[in-house]
């Protein structure tokens, strides 16, 4: 009896230690993202539809953030801004620019890719209407966010590796309810 | 009375600067609170609640729906394409927003963008499950087919998103159905009540439109809307009085100034008056702080009675030179007037609507105000000696004078076959209570209305309702209500058609219900089946080119879980476009329809619509109805009042009750006859021009007892000297007040014109009553021995 009382008073500590591991790793992403410095790195991104017999489509190139600013050159000429509350998506020869205090689709994706580079993981997970968990993996934080329901739109999981020695991003894959998925690799 | 005037005019005379201190004092004070006094403009809001607003307690101010202003650009010639016209719009648009430096506009709307489109399909994905009766989802089993597939994914079943009512989208603008006109929707960041803001308002906007009209000739731009009405309204109202009013007082002074040949007589005319103005303005602001503009335009009448005291003084002084014989002579007459004249207007303060108490309170103050000048101030400025005249002019007017109307049979009997024909019609006449019919339309204002009526509304008119609440989701249950209370009229066809957004606010209850049934609906059978139905679509019509995998996206919207959302929070819908159909203000939460009806059926369908709980009419006329129908009431009460009020005073001055009748007679009877012979040429009274009734007898008693105490001079004296000199001041109190009045005839603005047609047939009948019946009833009272030393007071 004493046994199965220890054992089970152990896996409630085990499980009140991980939330406070969990809560404290968002906590420290959040303050060592919380400067207003910009962040300048190359990347590369994977999107993967959800009918696997079609083909992958794969871009890479540099972006930039700060605050309320965020960017993605693509070497292929494409464009990804959001400045002053405009989105500007360049695919191909096509230009089309969104007003994000209008159009709340746009509005939406924006802030997904900004709170998830910038490490706004609360914001992200109202945002995303999601359960965040945060452990630790090595030399990077595991971060998971899990959709409360089922969906006709947004993401059913984002999952978010920063690393430990500066909180930055280094990788994310973002799940859609429909199976497509989009990875993104960040090189240091 | 008279006594206690000479003792003043003794005293002024004799201490000259106390005189003058007394009057520039006076007069600074009153003036100096004259100007602090506030003018309301909108006739709604000077009328009461009464029990059908009061239900509701709403204000229609705050709703701010009515105050839209219509916008609406067309070709003159018909060549412009509606994509050109669609970026006339735009231009037009952001020049009149780029210019309202003061803020006047909250928001414009005229066209929906991709962003609104994108909003509402992501929307849609989030919330269809909510929308869908269930009562829709044997149909949409039905439609679960191969065919229905084909044809969606060929095109031949393409949405008719563009088609909305009477209006259509072209290139994302705002169109009439027809896409002839294009049309914008501005929101005023302030009430239609303020008229200071709207004057501004629309000061800039027919400037931007003659600058836009001047450099593109083929557009032709208009706009209407209850703000521009009430503008136009207002700035009607100021051109008619100081255009007509204008003239004829400078018609009146050049008059005034021949036949009394000094141009003094002009000061000593403006001074008593202009004193009676400012201190009926002063005591108006001491007493209320505000009044009703249109009863300062009316009350130009009551300066024609102020203006007949001061007539008959000046005129009197031209016959007799001693100032003092004068004042012994007109204090009575000029008091007796006066206080009957003030019996007449005061009646109006028992009445329910501040109008009318605004034109009976200024009224009685102004004459009080102006009498008293007449007898204790302005004495002091004649001379002592003959009075300068026109001797040749009044030589004309006292051979019209004595011209014996009254022993013309003829003459006689045709005014008596007038009066009794008119008397009996007078019960006839019709009195309109819709206050819209007293407004004034611009006809620029009536084409916008027209062409807006003709191409949305299809030339039914639209009459807006609201369903009320203190909560969003309590509003739209209600509205639900209305719009099966519509429903069932639509059916019987007592109404064309109604839109709301009965089909897209939903209350939370029913959405959770839709949301069970959506469930419910899709098994993994149907689901399975359509999916499938969808992915041979997809490969032959090749829809992976739109980016979107749509086999996957209808399976997970199947599949989701979904709860109760509020569209108005969610932020999908402009809020320009939001705010017709939802809005919530200090009252609460109100959720708009629109129905297009036959207008001839407002009233009656009024009543039955808003018999539904928590519903209103959006027009605070259908509201005022009742109020002018008290008003009406109350002031037939009042007439009656005051008629007993006037004669008792009558009876107590003449202290012989046949004298009393025949001194009432022209008052009495010229009100009936002004109702006969409105009836017989088809004029209806209204809430405006019944006001002047009080004027008509007012007038009407102080010519009778000008005439009056003549012929009792006469009769006791077998002198003319009194009966010639009042009738002279009459004559010139007739003339100028007949100028005055008739000149409204030429105003443009509906309820002057109505004052100006009553005043002239209810003046002239006064006067030929005064002229005609008077003498001749008197002259067969002094037949008799035992009336005679009644009225003459011979023990």
């Amino acid at each position: 009896m004493k046994k199965i009382i220890a054992i089970i008073a152990a896996a409630l500590c085990a499980l009140t230690m991980n939330a406070q591991d969990s809560a404290q790793i968002i906590s420290k992403i959040e303050k060592a993202n919380s400067s207003s410095r910009t962040v300048r790195e190359n990347f590369s991104e994977v999107m993967t539809p959800a009918d696997k017999s079609l083909k992958q489509k794969k871009r890479e190139g540099v972006f930039e953030y700060k605050p309320d600013y965020f960017r993605m050159d693509y070497t292929n000429n494409d464009l990804f801004l959001i400045e002053n509350n405009v989105m500007t998506l360049k695919n191909g020869a096509a230009t089309q620019k969104f007003d994000l205090t209008k159009n709340l689709m746009m509005k939406g994706l924006s802030n997904t890719l900004m709170y998830a580079f910038q490490g706004q993981l609360t914001k992200l997970a109202v945002e995303q209407n999601a359960d965040i968990t945060a452990s630790r993996d090595g030399n990077f934080y595991l971060v998971t966010l899990k959709a409360k329901k089922k969906a006709p739109r947004g993401y059913s999981q984002i999952v978010v590796y920063y690393r430990v020695s500066d909180c930055m991003i280094n990788s994310m894959r973002m799940d859609e309810f429909t199976g497509a998925s989009t990875y993104y690799s960040i090189a240091k | 009375m008279t006594r206690l005037f000479i003792s003043l005019y003794r005293y002024f005379k004799a201490h000259k600067a106390v005189f003058y201190c007394i009057l520039v004092v006076s007069a600074l004070v009153f003036g100096y609170f004259a100007t602090k006094i506030r003018f309301e403009e909108n006739i709604a809001a000077l009328l009461p609640k009464t029990e059908k607003s009061s239900d509701c307690d709403i204000a229609f101010g705050d709703i701010r729906v009515k105050d839209k202003i219509f916008l609406q650009i067309l070709s003159r010639s018909g060549n412009m394409t509606p994509e050109e016209i669609g970026a006339s719009m735009d231009e037009f648009l952001e020049m009149l927003v780029s210019r309202d430096e003061k803020g006047l506009i909250a928001n414009t709307f005229n066209r929906i963008d991709t962003d609104d489109i994108m909003n509402i399909v992501y929307y849609g994905m989030g919330a269809l499950p909510n929308h869908i009766d269930e009562s829709y989802y044997p149909v949409i089993d039905s439609l679960l087919t191969e065919e229905t597939f084909d044809d969606i994914a060929s095109g031949n079943m393409k949405s008719k998103l563009t088609d909305l009512g009477g209006y259509t989208l072209v290139d994302g603008h705002i169109f009439s159905s027809d896409s002839t006109v294009a049309l914008a929707f501005i929101t005023p960041a302030f009430s239609s009540y303020d008229t200071w803001r709207g004057t501004y308002l629309e000061g800039l906007m027919t400037r931007c439109v003659k600058e836009y009209e001047a450099a593109h000739p083929d557009c032709e731009i208009l706009f209407h809307g209850v703000l521009i009405e009430g503008v136009f309204n207002s700035r009607q109202i100021k051109k008619d009085i100081y255009w007509t009013v204008g003239i004829s007082l400078l018609l009146i002074c050049f008059i005034i100034c021949f036949c009394f040949k000094s141009k003094s007589t002009l000061l000593h005319i403006v001074l008593p008056i202009a004193y009676g103005t400012i201190f009926a303005l002063a005591i108006m602001y001491w007493v209320k702080g505000v009044m009703s503009f249109m009863a300062i335009g009316i009350g130009a009448l009551i300066m024609g009675a102020a203006l007949s005291y001061c007539l008959h003084v000046l005129t009197h002084h031209k016959f007799v030179d001693d100032v003092e014989t004068v004042i012994k002579e007109q204090t009575r007459p000029v008091c007796l007037g006066c206080l009957t004249t003030v019996g007449a207007f005061s009646g109006l303060l028992f009445t329910t609507s501040d109008l009318l108490k605004d034109f009976g309170l200024f009224g009685t103050l102004m004459l009080l105000g102006t009498t008293f000048f007449v007898l204790a101030f302005l004495p002091q400025f004649f001379t002592e000696g003959p009075a300068e005249k026109n001797e040749k002019a009044f030589r004309v007017i006292n051979k019209i004078n004595s011209y014996p109307l009254d022993r013309n049979k003829p003459v006689v009997i045709l005014m008596a076959v007038i009066s009794l024909i008119t008397i009996i019609e007078s019960r006839n006449v019709q009195f309109d209570n819709d206050l819209n019919n007293i407004g004034y339309k611009e006809p620029v204002f009536v084409r916008s209305e027209n062409i807006y009526n003709e191409k949305v509304n299809g030339n039914w008119y639209c009459q807006y309702y609201a369903a009320h609440a203190s909560d969003l989701d309590s509003a739209i249950i209600y509205n639900r209500a209305l719009n099966a209370k519509l429903d069932s009229l639509k059916g019987i066809g007592a109404i064309h058609s109604y839109s709301g957004v009965d089909g897209i606010l939903i209350p939370f209850e029913e959405q959770q219900r839709n949301i069970d049934a959506w469930k419910e609906f899709w098994t993994p059978e149907r689901v399975s089946r359509t999916f499938n139905l969808l992915k041979k679509e997809a490969a032959e019509y090749d829809w992976s080119s739109t980016g979107f995998d749509i086999p996957e996206t209808f399976k997970l919207m199947a599949e989701s879980d979904y709860e109760p959302q509020s569209l108005y929070d969610a932020g999908v819908v402009p809020e320009a476009l939001l705010c017709n159909f939802v809005e919530n203000n200090e009252d609460g939460w109100m959720v708009f329809t629109g129905v297009l009806l036959d207008r001839s059926k407002l009233y009656e369908l009024n009543d039955e619509i808003c018999a539904t709980p928590h519903v209103i009419v959006l027009d605070p006329f259908y509201y005022t109805g009742d109020m002018v129908e008290i008003a009406h009431r109350d002031f037939n009460i009042v007439l009656l009042i005051s008629s007993i009020f006037v004669f008792l005073v009558l009876l107590l001055s003449f202290r012989s009750l046949a004298v009393a009748i025949i001194a009432f007679l022209p008052m009495g009877l010229s009100w009936y006859i002004v109702q006969g012979i409105m009836y017989i040429f088809g004029i209806q009274f209204n809430l405006v021009n019944i006001m002047i009734s009080t004027f008509i007898f007012g007038i009407g008693v102080d010519y009778s007892i000008f005439v009056m105490d003549g012929l009792i001079s006469n009769a006791r004296y077998k002198t003319h000297r009194l009966l010639i000199c009042h009738k002279a001041a009459i004559f010139f109190s007739g003339v100028t007040l007949l100028i005055v009045t008739g000149s409204l005839i030429f105003a443009t603005h509906p309820a002057i014109y109505s004052v100006g047609i009553s005043t002239i047939i209810g003046m002239t009948s006064s006067i030929l009553i005064t002229y005609a019946l008077q003498p001749m009833l008197f002259r067969l009272l002094l037949k008799s021995d035992y009336l005679r030393k009644k009225a003459l007071r011979i023990k």
